[in-house]
């Protein structure tokens, strides 16, 4: 049964009308199945800049609502769309409210903490970087002006890294695979595989990729990571690291093939990475990509 | 798709084998069109070679995603010891404090300050209407008469030719001036040669009101056109007050004007007031604002 369209805000000026059901539930969102969602996107006011009239884009896509949104209205204009909560939580923090601020904090501090400890390789740096993030984020919150939040907080958080980085003056060489207590809690975009021996190739492969990751270029390691281990969109990343789209899509496309053929340099890696390459079926789901807010319900788990 | 060179077999070129870009474009379902993607799946069905470099970059991806991240072990949120207390929204600190007290004050009085102005130039201009209505009818009443008057001399002057012309339509006029008049003189006969029936009947009566007067006079009254009578009436009025006609005229311009100039004034001062109040009101709390940015 399809419900009226919900409207939702996206940047100032703008609003994305949704033409599919409106739920929320992960459940009927990431449902396999043929067109599922129209999108709308309507100007407020003619002064506007983006598509002249309404558009309805159609496409077929299994991911949450809001990143069809995403993908369809990118297609035509530069849009994020936003959590409409999230958008109220920074306008309250932006008055003032701490609390406000503190559920902010709360939905982004694994992530800012993790993208710290990736770039810094030191726990008690991460920890410091990650906190001196969200007081600057508080200080400087009058500076926001959007359109992704978690882009802006990372930004702060990968400058404030290359910072203590150049103030060390080395780059740790320690990989962060080692620093990790095996009965410490993790997370990560995808779960590992089920079968234990699957789960153990994975985990040996994923050891020479974090190897092959330090061999790459400085700013082909931050966009491959952002996109791929982070799940970073491309205008998220493109305000992060302040390059042009099409720059950062030609960095991790590079980036890319530059870890697989790493991979396949050795013997023993080339070996290792067929045996995990026959388990990852051929498949669809390349596209779909955690999405952004999903962070909150991981911590729960 | 020109990534590598072609596979020439038999003279036969297949097609040109896709780059890592739009394999990694194709995982990323961010190919620029449904039309390029279809092509693209479709060299895939023929290709082994491609569906391995797509299998491998797939590998990459999915390791990629599979890393796993440490939770902190600790919290991150603020309490208000960490930082410095809010930064309230500048604006109204920028703003002297007295502006914002009396705003809602200003803006009060400054829509009592444009009611009333309205009402002053509503008051004035239904004031004056009437008093300029009286005057436009004198002044009007005096030009008329002037005009009667030169009009009556230039047309006497006409009717003495036309009656040392004409006889006959002398010879017709006298029968009815004899009949009300029998008093009236030749010269006055002969000048009611170009008027009309009905204006030699109200010549008659004025002849009758003026039977005393002079011929001229008697001439003057009888060439008038029905409103030109009515202000010489007007003119013999103020005349029989005893006023010069100059003079009558100008006494109550003279109080119009006075009057006018002092509503002037005072609807000049209020909205003086009402500029005033506006610029207090609208102008002066965004100056600061101006003046940040």
């Amino acid at each position: 049964m399809r419900e009226p369209p919900t409207e939702r805000p996206c940047q100032p000026g703008w609003s994305v009308r949704l033409g599919v059901p409106a739920s929320d539930s992960p459940k009927a969102l990431t449902k396999r199945g043929p067109i599922v969602a129209s999108v709308q996107v309507q100007p407020h006011d003619r002064t506007t800049r983006g598509p002249a009239r309404p558009c309805t884009i159609r496409l077929r896509a299994r991911q949450s609502l809001l990143r069809i949104a995403l993908f369809a209205v990118k297609k035509k204009a530069p849009f994020t769309v936003v959590d409409p909560a999230e958008r109220q939580l920074i306008t309250r923090a932006q008055n003032g409210e701490l609390a406000a601020f503190n559920e902010l904090v709360e939905r982004y501090e694994r992530l800012v903490y993790a993208v710290s400890v990736r770039l810094l390789r030191d726990h008690h740096h991460a920890e410091d970087v990650t906190q001196e993030t969200f007081i600057r984020a508080y200080t400087s919150l009058s500076q926001f002006s959007g359109p992704s939040f978690r882009a802006w907080l990372t930004r702060i958080a990968t400058n404030r890294c290359y910072d203590v980085l150049r103030g060390m003056q080395r780059r740790p060489a320690q990989s962060l695979d080692a620093q990790l207590v095996e009965d410490e809690p993790r997370w990560s975009l995808e779960p590992p595989p089920d079968d234990p021996e699957q789960r153990m190739l994975h985990r040996a492969l994923g050891a020479r990729l974090e190897v092959a990751l330090d061999q790459l270029a400085e700013d082909q390691r931050l966009t491959v990571l952002l996109y791929d281990v982070y799940g970073y969109d491309y205008d998220e990343i493109a305000q992060i690291v302040d390059v042009s789209l099409g720059t950062v899509k030609s960095r991790i496309s590079r980036g890319r093939a530059r870890l697989r053929d790493l991979l396949k340099a050795d013997h023993e890696s080339r070996e290792l990475f067929d045996a995990v390459r026959r388990h990852i079926s051929d498949d669809d789901t390349d596209g779909e990509r955690p999405a952004p807010r999903s962070w909150k319900a991981e911590r729960s788990e | 798709m020109t990534d590598r060179p072609n596979n020439q077999d038999g003279g036969i070129t297949e097609p040109a084998h896709p780059s890592d870009d739009e394999l990694s474009a194709y995982l990323n379902r961010d190919n620029a069109d449904l039309a390029a993607r279809q092509r693209l799946e479709a060299h895939l069905e023929n290709c082994a070679e491609c569906r391995d470099r797509l299998a491998e970059l797939r590998t990459v991806v999915r390791l990629l995603r599979g890393f796993e991240h440490p939770v902190p072990k600790r919290s991150f949120r603020l309490d208000p010891s960490m930082v410095p207390a809010p930064l309230p929204l500048p604006e109204p600190l920028r703003i002297d404090p007295w502006i914002v007290r009396v705003q809602p004050a200003l803006r009060r009085l400054t829509a009592i300050a444009a009611v009333l102005l309205v009402l002053l130039v509503t008051a004035d201009i239904l004031t004056h209407r009437n008093s300029s209505d009286n005057g436009s009818r004198e002044v009007s009443a005096l030009s008329s008469a002037s005009r009667a008057t030169d009009g009556t001399s230039v047309m006497s002057a006409g009717a003495a030719e036309s009656a040392s012309k004409s006889t006959a339509a002398a010879a017709q006029v006298p029968a009815a001036t004899a009949a009300s008049g029998g008093g009236s003189s030749s010269a006055g006969s002969s000048a009611e040669a170009p008027v009309t029936s009905s204006a030699a009947t109200s010549a008659s009566s004025e002849g009758t009101s003026v039977s005393g007067s002079s011929a001229a006079d008697a001439t003057s009254n009888e060439a008038v056109t029905p409103e030109a009578s009515a202000a010489a009436l007007a003119v013999q009025q103020t005349e029989a007050s005893g006023q010069p006609t100059a003079e009558a005229a100008q006494a109550p311009n003279a109080t119009t004007h006075g009057s006018r100039s002092y509503w002037r004034l005072v609807e000049l001062g209020v909205g003086v007031v009402v500029i005033w109040l506006l610029f207090l009101t609208i102008v002066l709390p965004r100056l600061p604002r101006q003046r940040r940015s």
